[in-house]
């Protein structure tokens, strides 16, 4: 009796207070002391907010800017889903793959690439320059914000909608056509209904990515400020009461988009078809279309893919060897041969992969253990597990960083405040709290599918909790396992927006050392780290894309 | 539940060739206010097989977890050997489980699924291998250790849970609904497999199942549950020709209840089983003149309302009997069984009693005809309704 106390209750509940000391704690210590609660708790420093016209505007920016990039996300990502799924052609599968690497592009890269080929020097730039062509423009402001945003999160919509037809069970087009419906009442009436739970899915995550998106507008912006690169302008500034309002109001924006957008969401999910349901109806057609659906599919699988290649291209142009030519004149390997021997330059590499290796690992245990629990305790303390995993995916990175910064800098250890910041350890904590909603809730869903049998088969055959444990849970959630750690671990490899604000000149990982390089005009080898990082993103991604069967 | 309910299973223990080996005392588990279980008391033999036979929701499913030990029980024991197990972990038991749904780990080979217990209990690598090589021999799977799961057919794979199951050569072998993952074609020959290899080891086995046909080919004694209750155990002729209760009678083949009252009770030597002694003559409600000779597991009161539960191969035409029209005929071949509406004949049999007789030639639809009832005597039980 007193094993079934101990996993029943105070397991968990240990478990449910470290992860409130790490995930819900900071927020509060930042709400406190946004309004000063110590002090006696005070409304100035919002009061200084509201007064502020440039915070409204920053506030006011991001919510449309979100909204605005939802929108062209879904005009890029459905209709490729449609060519994609319902379409055959040539290059179908190969295609259909590769577009949808950029959700696995750390954003500060994709910014990077995009600035590379369309910024005022880039590719295309100096391609028209080089045809004789005078042109200039610039890539700056909430244009050049939209364009990185839904270049990069069309992914959403795309992986959704066409996971959605996948399972889309033919026969219900055969039923509406049947019973006498056109081809456009039966794609307003049946088709874009049962989408809708993947729309909703895809615009609550292009909506969250969005709002908490800081690369674009800090790489792009300009004097064009949103929130995220507001607060960190102010806690740059020293301005960290204003940091903390910000904060507060950023995540206040986050978790009403959440509410609204969850409202979308009619609950129920498509299953793949019953018995007998004939396999997935695609489009066959021929002649001049099949000649337009294949140059339409390579067309914009290229122009999707222009800045990964322009990164690669980038990454191997020597140090000024590129002035005024339209293509660069010499391609070797130098600029990776000075990140790997120079130990200044390799430095960063090797603490991201330390510290996203900790975290990780730290991430995949606890996210594991928590998860079990919240999968078996049909209580109140199930579902605050549940709801705590949950929390670090709901709040921005920006406001995570100021939240941990602002708790981790005193040391009261009677209320769970230490020092760590200035310490190597606050940002692999950091990136570990940013992990936990993707270790946590794949391994969750992962043990909600698993059959309940299969532990107790192991149970009646005498095997005890452990060797339930390391003989039959984790081989079989192995593939999840793997998938969350490599998706949480490149996630972490690439991180700039917790970086930034938490980052030491000890533990500065590879994000800001591309930043340094962009600033001392050596964007060689910035491209060299944004390659060094998408491969690693994209093996991942390919293993990962594999293991969840599009 | 105004019928008493019987409880025959000791006596047939001790009287066949079992020691027990089982034995469950007023087991009760409610879920909320729902009572699943209500005071089973039960005796298994060793070596004995018995079936635990009830439609869904009668909680023998609830049993099977509660001998596992998924589930604790509200109150009684469970004793193996003389044993309390209910306090103990599943894992403690020493119990083998065949599932439903097999749950055959599926990142295992047939041999590593064999092998989990056996290492489960730190048996040597070398005792695991000669105890699979046995296993594989005895559920027919001879060199098809190395395969995946997925690589073998659902009859293989109901093949592997049991020898799993049986690995650790465990007390007691529980079987849940151990043939419905088949196709209705493999269940009849997969059942005469299955009873050969759980009797060729000899171990004492519980296994449920919801279909009559399946615990009377596998059991020894047949356990009927229902709404929580056990309602009698026993032989498969004896829960067919002597059901203790309604339910039985009901649940196990096929019969109808008719209103009768007893014109006759004086005691009879005319028995089918100890627990029947007490013949009965009772006046149909139906057709008043009409007498017919039952079993009662009571004495009856002269004048008591009763109904009559009779099988349809103790019905015949006849000369004298029972007046009524044929409504329907099912034909099958070497039998055929013909609906009798009772009473006058009007066609439309609504509120007359309906009989079904089974008979070697079909009579016509909407002829009159005469019923009598020989063997086996219909069942008298006391009227539910007053």
């Amino acid at each position: 009796m007193s094993s079934n106390l101990t996993s029943r209750v105070l397991v968990p509940v240990g478990l449910a207070l470290l992860l409130m000391w790490i995930a819900g704690y900071p927020l509060l210590m930042t709400l406190l002391e946004a309004f000063d609660w110590e002090a006696g708790p005070t409304l100035g420093y919002f009061a200084e907010f509201v007064e502020r016209a440039d915070e409204w505007q920053a506030l006011w920016r991001t919510t449309w800017i979100s909204v605005l990039s939802v929108v062209l996300s879904a005009l890029i990502g459905v209709p490729l889903a449609f060519l994609f799924e319902r379409a055959e052609f040539p290059g179908r599968q190969v295609l259909g793959a590769l577009v949808a690497l950029p959700v696995a592009l750390p954003p500060l890269v994709g910014v990077i690439a995009f600035l590379f080929l369309y910024g005022e020097s880039g590719l295309v730039a100096r391609s028209l320059q080089g045809l004789g062509l005078d042109v200039s423009w610039s890539l700056q402001g909430a244009g050049a914000i939209l364009l990185v945003h839904a270049y990069s999160m069309y992914v959403y919509f795309y992986l959704f909608v066409r996971s959605a037809l996948a399972r889309f069970d033919p026969t219900l087009l055969e039923a509406s056509a049947v019973l006498g419906a056109s081809r456009s009442r039966t794609f307003f009436t049946v088709i874009l209904p049962l989408l809708r739970p993947a729309l909703a899915g895809a615009s609550l995550l292009v909506f969250m990515t969005s709002v908490a998106s800081f690369s674009a507008p800090y790489i792009f912006g300009g004097g064009f400020r949103v929130m995220t690169t507001q607060i960190v302008t102010s806690k740059l500034n020293g301005d960290v009461e204003m940091a903390r309002v910000e904060a507060v109001m950023l995540a206040i924006l986050a978790l009403v988009g959440l509410l609204i957008l969850r409202r979308i969401d009619p609950g129920w999910r498509l299953r793949a078809g019953g018995r007998g349901v004939a396999a997935r109806s695609q489009v066959r057609v021929g002649g001049v279309r099949r000649a337009l659906l294949l140059a339409a599919g390579w067309l914009g699988a290229l122009v999707l893919l222009l800045p990964h290649m322009t990164l690669i291209l980038i990454s191997l142009v020597p140090p000024n060897t590129w002035t005024v030519e339209a293509f660069p004149p010499i391609l070797d390997l130098s600029n990776y041969g000075r990140l790997l021997s120079e130990a200044e330059r390799l430095r960063p590499a090797v603490n991201s992969l330390w510290m996203a290796g900790v975290a990780t690992l730290g991430a995949l245990a606890l996210g594991l253990f928590a998860a079990r629990y919240a999968a078996r305790l049909e209580s109140p303390l199930g579902r605050l597990l549940e709801g705590l995993l949950a929390v670090p995916w709901a709040i921005p990175g920006t406001v995570f960083a100021i939240s941990l910064a602002t708790t981790f800098s005193v040391d009261r250890p009677l209320v769970g405040r230490v020092v760590l910041i200035g310490t190597p350890w606050l940002l692999p904590l950091a990136y570990l709290v940013r992990s936990l909603p993707i270790t946590g809730r794949s391994c969750l869903a992962a043990l909600r599918q698993l059959d309940p049998t299969l532990e107790e088969a192991s149970a009646a055959l005498g095997a005890g909790a452990w060797r339930r444990l390391t003989a039959v849970l984790l081989p079989i959630l192995k593939p999840t396992l793997l998938a969350g750690a490599g998706l949480a671990f490149i996630t972490t490899l690439g991180d700039f927006v917790t970086s930034i604000v938490l980052y030491t000149y000890e533990t500065r990982p590879i994000s800001i050392e591309v930043l340094s390089s962009l600033r001392l005009q050596e964007i060689g080898v910035a491209a060299a780290y944004g390659v060094l990082l998408m491969v690693l993103s994209a093996a991942v991604f390919l293993v990962w894309g594999r293991r969840t069967a599009l | 539940m105004t019928e008493a309910v019987r409880r025959d299973d000791a006596e047939t223990a001790e009287g066949g060739d079992f020691e027990t080996a089982l034995t469950i005392e007023s087991l009760s588990k409610s879920f909320g206010t729902q009572r699943v279980l209500r005071g089973i008391d039960l005796e298994v033999g060793r070596g004995e097989i018995i079936a635990l036979l009830g439609p869904s929701g009668s909680g023998k499913t609830t049993m099977l977890r509660l001998l596992a030990g998924f589930e604790q029980p509200d109150e009684g024991r469970i004793l193996m050997e003389g044993r309390e197990v209910q306090g103990l972990a599943p894992e403690r038991r020493g119990f083998g489980l065949v599932f439903q749904n097999y749950a055959l780990f599926p990142h295992l080979t047939v041999s590593e699924n064999i092998a989990f217990g056996p290492r489960s209990s730190g048996w040597s690598r070398e005792r695991t291998a000669t105890r699979i090589t046995e296993l594989l021999e005895l559920v027919d799977l001879e060199g098809l250790g190395e395969r995946r799961i997925d690589q073998i057919s659902g009859g293989q794979q109901q093949r592997v849970a049991l020898a799993r199951a049986l690995a650790t050569d465990p007390a007691l072998l529980m079987l849940d609904e151990p043939l419905s993952n088949l196709d209705p074609s493999l269940r009849e020959r997969t059942r005469a497999e299955l009873r050969r290899a759980i009797k060729r080891v000899g171990i004492t086995t519980v296994l449920v199942t919801h279909e009559q046909e399946e615990a009377f080919d596998l059991g020894d004694r047949v356990a009927v549950l229902d709404q929580g209750v056990l309602q009698q155990v026993a032989s498969a002729p004896d829960l067919y020709e002597s059901p203790a209760t309604r339910f039985v009678a009901s649940f196990i083949g096929r019969g109808p209840f008719l209103d009768a009252r007893v014109v006759d009770a004086s005691p009879s030597s005319t028995t089918v089983s100890t627990d029947l002694s007490h013949a009965v003559e009772v006046e149909l409600e139906a057709q008043p003149g009409v007498v017919w000779t039952g079993l009662a597991d009571r004495k009856m009161d002269m004048g008591a309302a009763v109904e009559v539960f009779v099988r349809p191969e103790a019905l015949s035409l006849s000369a004298e009997g029972l007046v009524g029209r044929v409504q329907s005929v099912r034909y099958l071949g070497a039998v055929s069984y013909a609906r009798v509406v009772l009473g006058d004949g009007q066609p439309d049999g609504n509120g007359s009693p309906v009989v079904e007789i089974m008979l070697p030639r079909a009579p016509g639809v909407g002829d009159l005809v005469t019923v009598a009832c020989g063997s086996p005597l219909p069942r008298i039980f006391a009227a539910t309704g007053s």
